[in-house]
């Protein structure tokens, strides 16, 4: 039998209880959609004392610079991380959010639903035409494009997103085009998800050097038939849309 | 200077081998799905060119697209088939199934309750539109309803756009 000086033996003992220790630590992990909580946020039970809480976000629907936006947003949720490939959650089986579980070691000791009224999506809400305006206050007709051709640029907001391939770039190009001819640009934003307060970042963010609408019952889009993002139409005088793609109009058409 | 050129070299050639590797992975078939549809009835992907749909109720995106994935159902004149997976999460069956019959939606839709379609398919976010073709290899994926997708379903249906 191999003989350890008790100095090794002493480090491993620690060692071992520190681990123990480490393993036995209950933790409590609460699962969250940013995106419902932007709309309803969640009564949080009150935190134990001796239970640290840790935040989660299933991996769908969601990247970093989201989760910065949100937790800078609402502090309570400082730390969410996103639980990547829903690894916790398919472990402990959670299948909804909000939910909550308490962890001690690889045993789950308490497991529940956190309530909250369910919520309608945006687009399954009735249809509303409504007068526009762009967001320095002047009215907006998509069928009066006036004088000329009018390039309407169809954007969103949560840009950078998943959904909205290469939209840094495209935003760049839009600008580009807005600078660079003498018709009108518009750029159309997209409702879901978001309200005037991230319109406005987004404008401030592209630095966008023409108007914007925002399209707060996406009746722009239902009217224009637009399913993708970032999206140009061009009118002519008439209001005849001549040109639609997600490739930058070639104008003069 | 040849130790700069060797590590070059060298990153040029792990560069080539992951981007081979790469380009293998994704050219990779999917294992064909096997499900049983809202309605019990069995489908399966094997050896059928197929439009997958992964949507939710609550994906405002999702809903506002499902008119048009009636249409491509419609449309699609056994040239493809379309099957809807609802991602399961934060969703029932019973309410999945109400709001289908609310719109008379006909697609064959097939809800993955445990998410084990949506990781097969690596699907992180809703909508997701991916076509496959008969032998499961993906031909196309998208986030939203592009013109590229309506292209490659009217190519598949023989019309024109």
């Amino acid at each position: 039998m191999k003989l350890h000086n008790p100095i090794t033996l002493l480090l491993s003992l620690t060692a071992l209880l520190l681990s123990q220790q480490s393993i036995a630590a209950p933790v409590e992990y609460i699962f969250i959609n940013l995106w419902d909580e932007y709309v309803q946020q969640t009564p949080l039970p009150d935190p134990h004392p001796d239970i640290e809480r840790r935040f989660l976000h299933p991996d769908i629907n969601i990247d970093k610079p989201s989760v910065d936006q949100f937790t800078a947003l609402f502090p309570v949720y400082d730390g969410l991380k996103i639980d990547t490939h829903n690894q916790l959650a398919i472990r402990y089986g959670v299948r909804q959010t909000p939910y909550r579980l308490v962890v001690e070691g690889k045993k789950v000791i308490t497991r529940e639903a956190l309530i909250k009224a369910p919520l309608a999506a945006h687009a399954d809400q009735p249809a509303q035409d409504q007068t526009l305006q762009t967001l320095s206050g002047h009215p907006f007709d998509p069928t009066r494009p006036g004088a000329g051709f009018r390039v309407l640029f169809f954007s969103d907001s949560l840009c950078p997103f998943q959904h909205i391939p290469n939209c840094e770039r495209r935003i760049a190009q839009n600008n580009h085009l807005s600078a660079n001819i003498d018709y009108p640009v518009i750029t159309v934003i997209k409702p879901f998800y978001v309200d005037h307060t991230q319109v406005s970042a987004y404008q401030q963010r592209f630095n966008v050097n023409h108007e914007i609408v925002f399209d707060s019952h996406n009746q722009l889009f239902r009217r224009f038939e637009v399913t993708d993002l970032p999206y140009w139409v061009v009118q002519n005088r008439q209001g005849k849309v001549i040109y639609r793609a997600n490739q930058v109009p070639p104008l003069p058409l | 200077m040849e130790t700069i050129m060797k590590t070059n070299l060298k990153t040029f050639l792990t560069g080539i081998v992951l981007l081979a590797l790469s380009a293998t992975a994704s050219a990779k078939p999917y294992p064909p799905l096997q499900a049983r549809t809202l309605a019990d009835q069995p489908i399966s992907s094997s050896g059928k060119i197929t439009y997958l749909k992964f949507w939710a109720t609550w994906c405002a995106y999702c809903v506002e697209e499902m008119p048009l994935l009636q249409q491509a159902f419609e449309n699609s004149q056994e040239s493809y088939q379309v099957i809807a997976v609802n991602v399961g999460f934060n969703q029932t069956v019973k309410g999945v199934k109400t709001y289908l019959n609310r719109y008379g939606y006909r697609f064959p839709t097939v809800f993955d309750a445990s998410g084990s379609i949506t990781r097969q398919y690596r699907v992180t976010g809703t909508p997701q539109h991916i076509l496959l073709d008969a032998s499961g290899k993906e031909i196309y994926r998208s986030a939203l309803l592009t013109d590229e997708l309506r292209q490659h379903l009217a190519t598949l249906t023989g019309d024109k756009l």
